[in-house]
C-alpha cells in the first residue's frame, strides 16, 4: 500500500502535435531524463473492420482513417519513442464489407503486424457467434483480456485473460479489460452460455491485485462498457468514481469523440483518467505517461486524427 | 524526419490535478495531424491487405442484376418504388422460408424508409450497391401482434405518413374534416386473410424495427417473435440474383398500396 502513502501527482501537460516535439526537442527532455521514464499508450476502439479510409466523398468523415497510415503513424512514434504500448478496448469487427467476406481475420492480421499488445472484447466482437471469434483468435498475435465475461462453460475457456501485465524500462503496467452487457445487445444464439459479470466488484478486485500485489505502476483497464448513459446503466464515468487502483480507462463501445481525457475522482479520492477515440480508426489516441522516481507521474495527451491529405 | 507531419490545430491541456490548494489551469484546443501522402502507407501492411481488397472489389463489383430504372431513395412520400421492392422481395423470400402451412403466414412486410440508405441506379446493380442500400446486419422476424397493436401500427403509419410495406397491405387513409388531427377514418386490410377469426397479425420486419427501433413500439412485447435466420441484405442479395436468373430486370411499381386523403 505504499504506493497509496505517495500522493500521486498527475498532471496532464500539454498535447503537443507530433511536429511541436521539434519545437520542444527531445533534448530538453532529455536534461531531465534521469528524472523520467517515459510511457507511451497508444489507443484505439471500435475500429470496426475499417481497414481503408472512409472515400473523400463521405459526408461526415471525408477522407480519415485507414489502417495502412494508422500502422505508418504508430511506427513513427515507435521511431521516436521507447516504450510504446499499443491497446484497443473492443468492437474491433462489423461494419464494413471486409467483415461480411474474411470474418475479422484481416482486422486481427493487422492489428498483429501493428504490434497491438492487448485489446479488450466488444459487442460487436460476437457478432458471428462465440464461435466466429473463437475461429479467428489464431489471427491475432496480442491476447484479449475480459475480467467480466465468463467463458468457462463456452468454446472460449481458457482463451481469454483477465490482464496482463507490461514491464518497459523498469515501469510495470497492468492492463485488464471489461465488456458490456451482453443481454438485449447481443443475440443470445451468438454469445450462447458467456454469461455477464457485474464490472464493478470484479474490476476492482483485479485493479486491487495488479497496483498492491503485482505493484504495477500503472493499471490501465480497456472498457467497451460505453462512456455515459442517461439511464443507470454502468458506464466508464461510473466505473471510474466506484472504484480505486484505475489510473487510465480507455473506453469504447459509445463512440464518443472525447477532446480531452475526463478526470474523475476514485473511490479512493485519487484521480482516474478517461479516455476514448471516436470510431473508425479516425483517430489515435496518445497518452504519454512522465513517470518520477518515486512514481508520481504527469501525463500529456493528445488526440491524432488520421488523415490522407496534408493541408 | 521520413514522416512529414502537418498539424492543424493543437490540442493542449495542462491542469494540475493534485490538490485544490494549487490552482489547476488549463488550455484547450484540438489536435489534428495529417500524413504527407508520400509517407501515408505503411508499405508492409498495404501489401497485407491488397490481396484482400482486390478480392473484395472482385466480389463487391459483381453485376447481380440489370435495374430497368432508377429506385430514388425518397422519404416523405406514402409509398417509394424502392420501399415497395424491398418489403415484396422481403415478403417473398420470408413466405418462403416461413409459410410451411397455411396456417402459418405472413400477413404482410413492414420495413422503414430509413433503412434504406441508398437509391438503386437505373442500369447494373452490383453487390456493393446493395451493401451501401442495406449496410446493417438487420436479420428478418416473424412478430405475431395483437389487433390492438395492429390498430397502433395503423396510426404510427399514418402519423409518420408511410413506411416500406408489401402488397399484402392496403392502407387508406381519410382525414375527418371536422377534426383533421385526429382521424378516425384510416382503415387498413390484409389481403391473406384465412377463414379464421383474426385475433392476431404476423408481421415480417427487421430485428431492428421488432425491438421498436423507428419508434415502432407496436413490435414490443409481443405475442410471438420468430427469427427467420436471415438478413435483410441477403435477402435482397438472393433476389436480385433470382431475377437475373429468370432473364429478368428490377422494376418498380407503385400500387396506391399507401394512400392518404
Amino acid at each position: 500500500m505504499s504506493n497509496r502513502r505517495n500522493f500521486i501527482k498527475q498532471t496532464i501537460l500539454s498535447g503537443f502535435g507530433l511536429a511541436s516535439l521539434n519545437l520542444f526537442p527531445f533534448r530538453s527532455f532529455a536534461v531531465k531524463k534521469s528524472k523520467y521514464t517515459k510511457i507511451t499508450i497508444l489507443h484505439t476502439n471500435d475500429v470496426h473492420s475499417h481497414i481503408e479510409p472512409f472515400p473523400d466523398n463521405d459526408p461526415k468523415y471525408p477522407g480519415l482513417g485507414g489502417a495502412a497510415r494508422r500502422a505508418s503513424l504508430i511506427q513513427q512514434i515507435r521511431n521516436e519513442e521507447e516504450n510504446v504500448l499499443l491497446l484497443d478496448a473492443g468492437d474491433i469487427f462489423q461494419g464494413t464489407p471486409y467483415f461480411n467476406l474474411y470474418n475479422g481475420e484481416i482486422d486481427f492480421k493487422l492489428m498483429s503486424l501493428m504490434q497491438y499488445d492487448a485489446a479488450t472484447i466488444g459487442n460487436h466482437d460476437f457478432d458471428n457467434g462465440i464461435d466466429g471469434l473463437n475461429k479467428m483468435l489464431p489471427h491475432a498475435k496480442f491476447p484479449f483480456l475480459n475480467v467480466n465475461y465468463d467463458f468457462n462453460d463456452t468454446i472460449l475457456k481458457g482463451k481469454i485473460r483477465q490482464y496482463k501485465t507490461f514491464t518497459k524500462n523498469g515501469i510495470k503496467i497492468g492492463v485488464f479489460g471489461v465488456g458490456v452487457e451482453l443481454d438485449g445487445l447481443v443475440d443470445k444464439k451468438l454469445y450462447k452460455t458467456t454469461k455477464y459479470i457485474d464490472p464493478v466488484n470484479i474490476a476492482n478486485k483485479i485493479a486491487e491485485i495488479l497496483k498492491v500485489k503485482a505493484k504495477c505502476d500503472l493499471v490501465i483497464c480497456l472498457s467497451h462498457l460505453g462512456y455515459q448513459y442517461k439511464s443507470d446503466k454502468i458506464s466508464d464515468l461510473k466505473l471510474a468514481e466506484k472504484t480505486k487502483n484505475i489510473d487510465l480507462i480507455i473506453g469504447g463501445h459509445t463512440h464518443t469523440f472525447l477532446e480531452k481525457p475526463t478526470k474523475i475522482r476514485n473511490l479512493s479520492g485519487k484521480n482516474t483518467l478517461i479516455t476514448q477515440v471516436g470510431w473508425a480508426g479516425i483517430n489515435l489516441g496518445r497518452l504519454d505517461f512522465y513517470i518520477q522516481e518515486n512514481k508520481n507521474y504527469s501525463v500529456r495527451y493528445q488526440n491524432i486524427r488520421i488523415r490522407n491529405k496534408s493541408f | 524526419m521520413r514522416l512529414v507531419t502537418k498539424y492543424v490545430f493543437l490540442f493542449s491541456i495542462v491542469f494540475n490535478l493534485l490538490s485544490c490548494q494549487h490552482p489547476s489551469y488549463f488550455k484547450t484546443k484540438d489536435t489534428s495531424i495529417s500524413l504527407n501522402s508520400d509517407y501515408a502507407n505503411d508499405p508492409q501492411t498495404s501489401a497485407l491487405i491488397q490481396p484482400y481488397k482486390d478480392k473484395l472489389e472482385a466480389e463487391m463489383n459483381e453485376v447481380l442484376v440489370i435495374s430497368a430504372e432508377e429506385f430514388p431513395a425518397e422519404r416523405g412520400k406514402p409509398e417509394t418504388k424502392l420501399g415497395n421492392l424491398v418489403a415484396d422481395l422481403s415478403m417473398r423470400t420470408g413466405s418462403l422460408i416461413y409459410n410451411t402451412d397455411n396456417n402459418h403466414h405472413i400477413d404482410f412486410c413492414l420495413l422503414n424508409f430509413g433503412g434504406l440508405r441508398t437509391s438503386l441506379p437505373k442500369g447494373e446493380i452490383t453487390r456493393g450497391k446493395i451493401f451501401e442500400l442495406m449496410p446493417f446486419e438487420n436479420e428478418l422476424v416473424v412478430v405475431t401482434i395483437s389487433k390492438e397493436k395492429m390498430r397502433d401500427l395503423s396510426t404510427y403509419i399514418r402519423k409518420v405518413g408511410g413506411q416500406p410495406i408489401s402488397d399484402g397491405f392496403k392502407y387508406y387513409s381519410k382525414k375527418d374534416e371536422s377534426n383533421p388531427k385526429m382521424s378516425n377514418d384510416s382503415t387498413y386490410l390484409i389481403q391473406h386473410s384465412t377463414n379464421a377469426p383474426i385475433n392476431h397479425v404476423k408481421v415480417l420486419t427487421t430485428d431492428y424495427l421488432a425491438n421498436g427501433g423507428d419508434k415502432m413500439n407496436f413490435f414490443l412485447n409481443p405475442v410471438k417473435s420468430e427469427p427467420l435466420g436471415i438478413k435483410l441484405r441477403d435477402a435482397i442479395i438472393e433476389y436480385c440474383i433470382r431475377v437475373n436468373k429468370a432473364n429478368g430486370q428490377l422494376v418498380g411499381k407503385l400500387d396506391g398500396r399507401i394512400t392518404f386523403e
